[in-house]
């Protein structure tokens, strides 16, 4: 099962946690001044250390673009990775949120994702991978700079821990601002799930270290956690201290998302993202009863428009097709 | 928190950056996210609803990583042009990347990179986990490091018994390469 189909620690606020290692192999340049022959190279020697151990081995050469595009789309690889022209593969082990990505930016990208709130977890298990990696081959070192990546900014431990949280009632009181300002100041970003501004409706952010030098992995993990903590609190009191009328509407919110998704015929992902949202902090509230975490996370993935290409029968043309068939899909999703 | 563009209006447009895995967020305006969407800097729909991926997301990430090694380029005109033995990236190819060509890079160009690596991390040395090949050479390291704080404090303590001793094992640790 892959992690979106999961539930987690703290799931009302936290839908993800995920910890990726950036490593390059000794004796070979970074992406940028790497040949074909190279990172065809790279790509066989390190499948061979991981292929043992219940990776599938996907050679983006080989696959097409939607497909690609749906690993972007559940996050497995970043689009970069999924754009590239030159030589590049991916190692996948679902069973414990496993995503290799080979020839990326550097040369590895190990990361593991997990849902819930789970850093430690998934930091335990990445380097689990991380020393099959080093026991195998030589890995680009040095004592002052720690592990040595392509930019600068990965320099030290290479390790970027993010979590992906759910804050509907801290984008209602509009107070996202604030925390992206608090948290740059000490060495944290947040940012909207999907990049564009519509797509806060879904209320989700991403909040991650900056900082690769310096601090442990242990230190980095640490300081995420106690923020992530402060910030569930916020998300939770103010969700509580949601009453009388203002309670009514956002209940009257929440059942029409309920009553639009049972039952549209067209259903654009703009417009899910705000149904999403809504029904998700229903879940939380007790207000939509019928509908569980993991029903509705597997409708957010499964119906992003690559994924959802993906499992028709026929490609659709053009948008409103897709559109009919996403509705299509969540309205079987929730029978 | 001010829009990065015109650094009038409150940001309320944040794009996301993990383009090339570094941690970096960019707050914009409504009205400057709608006018980098028209110049075709910003994608104009929902990158996830395009296939296509042309990503112009990227180039602003290039505009604004460009400034990285700006530091570099003062030490760039006083030294006669240098390049990576390794790779042969000059500094000049460092900074219109924004990355090094390999690993030796950061050797070759550690005193250019340096207030670079600074201005990010600040003025810091790695700790946290350690090759298996290095992690001998780091845990003499840091015995060596103490050994020597011990030797200090015996000289001044006038033990010079117990200097000579020390000074006699960090001998050995740092001969045993
Ligand atoms: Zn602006
Ligand atoms: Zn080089």
């Amino acid at each position: 099962m892959a992690w979106y189909n999961k539930i987690g620690n703290d799931f009302d606020t936290v839908i993800s946690s995920r910890v990726r290692f950036a490593r390059n192999i000794s004796g070979y340049p970074f992406a940028s001044k790497l040949s074909g022959e190279g990172a065809k190279e790279i790509i066989s020697k390190v499948s061979d250390v991981y292929l043992g151990e219940g990776f599938t081995k996907i050679d983006f050469s080989d696959i097409t673009n939607t497909e690609a595009a749906s690993y972007v789309e559940k996050r497995y690889v970043s689009r970069e990775f999924a754009i590239k022209k030159t030589p590049h593969a991916l190692l996948m082990n679902e069973t414990t949120g496993s995503a290799i990505m080979i020839c990326e930016e550097d040369h590895i990208r190990l990361q593991s994702i997990l849902p819930g709130l789970a850093l430690n977890e998934a930091y335990k298990i990445a380097c689990q991978y991380d020393d099959l990696l080093d026991r195998a081959l030589e890995i680009s070192y040095d004592e002052k700079l720690g592990y040595l990546t392509h930019c600068p900014t990965n320099l030290g431990t290479g390790m970027r821990a993010s979590v992906m949280m759910f804050l509907p009632a801290l984008t209602m009181a509009d107070r996202i601002g604030v925390l992206a300002s608090q948290l740059s100041k000490i060495g944290l970003t947040i940012r909207g799930m999907y990049g564009e501004g519509s797509e806060t409706k879904g209320c989700l952010y991403q909040i991650s270290n900056q900082v690769t030098l310096g601090m442990t992995e242990e230190e980095t993990l640490k300081k995420l956690s106690d923020v992530i903590s402060q910030i569930n609190e916020q998300e939770r009191k103010l969700r509580s201290s949601i009453r009388g009328e203002n309670l009514e509407r956002l209940r009257d919110r929440i059942l029409r998302s309920e009553g639009i998704l049972r039952y549209a015929h067209m259903m654009s992902s703009e417009e899910l993202a705000e149904h999403f949202a809504n029904i998700r902090l229903g879940i939380a509230l007790g207000i939509t009863a019928n509908i569980s975490y993991a029903m509705l996370g597997n409708i957010l993935i499964e119906t992003l428009p690559a994924t959802l290409t993906l499992s028709l029968e026929e490609n659709p043309r053009g948008e409103a097709e897709r559109d009919r068939a996403r509705a299509e899909y969540i309205r079987k999703a929730l029978c | 928190m001010l829009c990065e563009k015109c650094k009038k209006n409150n940001a309320s447009v944040f794009y996301e950056e993990n383009i090339n895995g570094k941690g970096r967020s960019y707050a914009l305006c409504q009205t400057c996210a709608e006018e980098l969407k028209k110049s075709g800097e910003l994608p104009s729909e929902n990158l996830f609803e395009s296939f296509g991926f042309s990503s112009p997301i990227t180039q602003l990430h290039d505009s604004l990583f460009g400034s990285l090694f700006s530091l570099g380029e003062q030490s760039m005109h006083l030294n006669a042009p240098k390049s990576c033995s390794a790779c042969g990236s000059t500094l000049r190819d460092l900074q219109k990347n924004g990355k090094a060509g390999c690993g030796e890079c950061y050797k070759t160009f550690s005193s250019e990179l340096e207030p670079t690596i600074r201005s990010i991390h600040g003025n810091a040395r790695h700790t946290g986990r350690v090759p298996e090949a290095y992690r001998e050479k780091h845990a003499r390291y840091n015995e060596i490091k103490m050994l020597r704080q011990e030797l200090k404090d015996a000289i001044s303590k006038e033990d010079f018994e117990k200097a000579a001793t020390l000074r006699d094992k960090i001998k050995e640790l740092e001969n045993n390469k």
